[in-house]
């Protein structure tokens, strides 16, 4: 009885380090309305249960997320560059990756609307529509329209996809669409007819794609960055991160221009 | 017993009512405001497809709403007059047939609605449909299966037709070919899918009560899909479950932000470009593990636009 009281001990100790406290990486997005939350925690969590005791939080709300990375120490977050920005010095954050998709680290957002209604007033009248939450897509259309009073007048309906932003403006149901260039870029081959139909009004700065970050005192959060930088080389990892429209990530220091966008 | 229950219900939707009416309507009767009365009408908030559509709706209005639940009790008109309201929003047939009925001039926004075309509407009456336009799902198969060219649907001449005439039009528009098989009695569905599955890359199971009269005819499609190793297309997550490969269905969050949007713009005066629109964002769910079972190349740059994947 005592041999087997000891045997159990010694295969609990030599556990430890493998079923020791589980890391979480909690992910929230403000650009992309990213809500397959189920499909992306089972694809994730599968990813990473291979590499160790890690696991997937997403998000839906921004509150929800800040509140539940407040005051932790060893966790690693995802979220937009623009959500980085305005909370990496409260949260004490480092950016250790940035998503990159066909080599390019930025991301660029246009203003499209069909060519019949492609001006100001016009919108101003309608909605526009987005797949980013209302507060990132009114700081946009600020940015793109300095001081003529659209972003703050205008109505935004929040869709869950850049291309049912693009669709609702073709039937007519928003007067312009919020988007990535890259989902226009898309558009051409989903739909070379609607695309032909739709006028760029105004684009936006270069903006980097989304940001891993880590606590500033999480001493092991290069090791849990290494294990996301091999999704791109494993096939059911590149499934799992094109769920996030990203095909590799690229350490920070890789990416020169960041300090210059304000994003450390 | 029965009877007591069913009393009791009315009675504390009575007494929700009472206190709501309470809450919103008073204050801004005594003390004025600016804020325009909102009357929702939920056909039953149990059903969770109107649930939902309630919730985006109530967090996208900024305007006070008394809320009404026909799924407890039936609602007298003269009660739902009372609240004086200026704009009324109802979720599913019932609650819009009661509206119609008690509100003639007041602005009604509809959705959920099944074929709302059969509706009688007035001059004050708007909406989402329930159904998305029939070039988003085309454009998403084409995204998803860029080497799919051949899509078969069974229809029928009363119920369908139009649908297939115009996802005929709208595919030949993005490059694929619709090929249809017209299904004219119940027990058709089978033998014509037979004849059409040679001459298909993949099958479009389309909501058509002579194609799909109960769920054994339901189960002989997608078995006999199966067995050729054709996909199947559909409108509903359940068919993804049974061994359909890609559903494409309307967001209800989206509709019911969609609902609050055009509310909002009635009550502020304005009026929306369209009096119904189509629901302006999309479900994608997609069955890979039948994917990979057919062997079918898919786009992985559209995994970013899926919603739901089964592995």
């Amino acid at each position: 009885m005592k041999k087997v009281f000891w045997i159990i001990l010694f295969l609990l100790w030599w556990m430890t380090p493998v079923y020791g406290e589980s890391i979480t990486l909690y992910f929230y997005s403000s650009e992309t309305n990213i809500n397959n939350y189920k499909s992306l925690k089972m694809e994730f969590d599968r990813f990473l249960s291979r590499y160790g005791p890690y696991s997937f939080q997403p998000f839906s709300e921004r509150q929800a997320f800040e509140e539940q990375i407040r005051g932790k120490k060893e966790c690693l977050v995802i979220l937009s560059s623009w959500h980085f920005r305005n909370i990496h010095q409260d949260k004490k954050l480092t950016p250790m990756l940035v998503g990159v998709r066909d080599g390019r680290t930025y991301q660029k957002r246009v203003l499209v609307a069909a060519q019949e209604n492609a001006d100001i007033e016009a919108i101003r009248s309608g909605s526009i529509s987005s797949a980013s939450n209302v507060e990132h897509t009114r700081s946009v259309i600020k940015e793109m329209f300095p001081g003529k009073g659209l972003a703050d007048g205008v109505r935004i309906l929040t869709v869950p996809k850049d291309v049912d932003a693009l669709m609702s403006v073709g039937f007519q149901v928003s007067r312009a669409a919020l988007i990535t260039e890259n989902a226009l870029d898309a558009l051409k081959l989903m739909d070379p007819m609607l695309y032909k139909q739709m006028e760029i009004m105004a684009e936006g700065q270069p903006s980097p794609l989304m940001i891993v970050a880590a606590p500033e005192q999480f001493s092991t959060a290069l090791q849990v960055a290494e294990v996301l930088q091999k999704m791109p080389s494993d096939a059911d990892g590149m499934n799992v991160i094109k769920m996030l429209d990203l095909d590799d990530w690229k350490t920070v220091s890789d990416s020169k221009n960041l300090k210059a966008e304000g994003v450390r | 017993m029965r009877t007591g229950i069913a009393r009791f219900q009315i009675l504390w939707m009575f007494f929700i009512f009472l206190i709501q009416f309470f809450i919103l309507a008073l204050p801004a009767a005594v003390f004025g405001g600016e804020s325009a009365n909102v009357l929702l009408i939920n056909s039953n908030a149990e059903v969770e497809k109107y649930s939902r559509v309630q919730r985006a709706f109530r967090e996208s209005m900024a305007h006070p709403i008394m809320e009404v639940d026909l799924g407890i009790g039936e609602m007298e008109e003269k009660m739902l007059q009372a609240y004086g309201p200026d704009m009324i929003y109802c979720i599913g047939t019932k609650a819009y047939t009661l509206a119609a009925k008690s509100f003639d001039s007041r602005p009604i926004v509809f959705t959920s609605i099944i074929n709302w075309l059969r509706l009688p509407l007035s001059e004050t009456t708007y909406g989402v449909s329930n159904e998305l336009p029939t070039r988003m799902p085309i454009m998403m198969y084409r995204y998803i299966f860029p080497e799919i060219r051949a899509i078969g649907m069974l229809y029928s001449p009363y119920y369908t037709r139009e649908l297939y005439e115009s996802a005929f039009k709208e595919a030949a528009e993005l490059g694929i070919q619709i090929i249809g098989e017209e299904v004219s009695g119940k027990e058709q569905s089978r033998k014509k899918l037979s004849a059409l599955l040679p001459k298909i890359d993949a099958f479009w199971l389309i909501a058509d009560p002579l194609v799909i009269p109960d769920k054994k005819s339901l189960y002989g499609i997608i078995e006999k899909c199966d067995e050729k190793k054709i996909p199947v297309f559909s409108y509903h997550d359940i068919f993804a479950e049974i061994g359909a490969s890609l559903i494409v269905s309307a967001d209800l969050p989206t509709i019911g932000r969609q609902a609050a949007a055009i509310a909002s713009e009635l009550l502020a005066g304005g009026r929306p470009q369209e009096r119904v629109q189509y629901p302006a964002g999309s479900h994608i769910t997609l069955n890979l593990k039948k994917v990979k079972a057919y062997n079918i190349p898919y786009n992985k740059d559209a995994l970013n636009a899926i919603n739901d994947i089964i592995q």
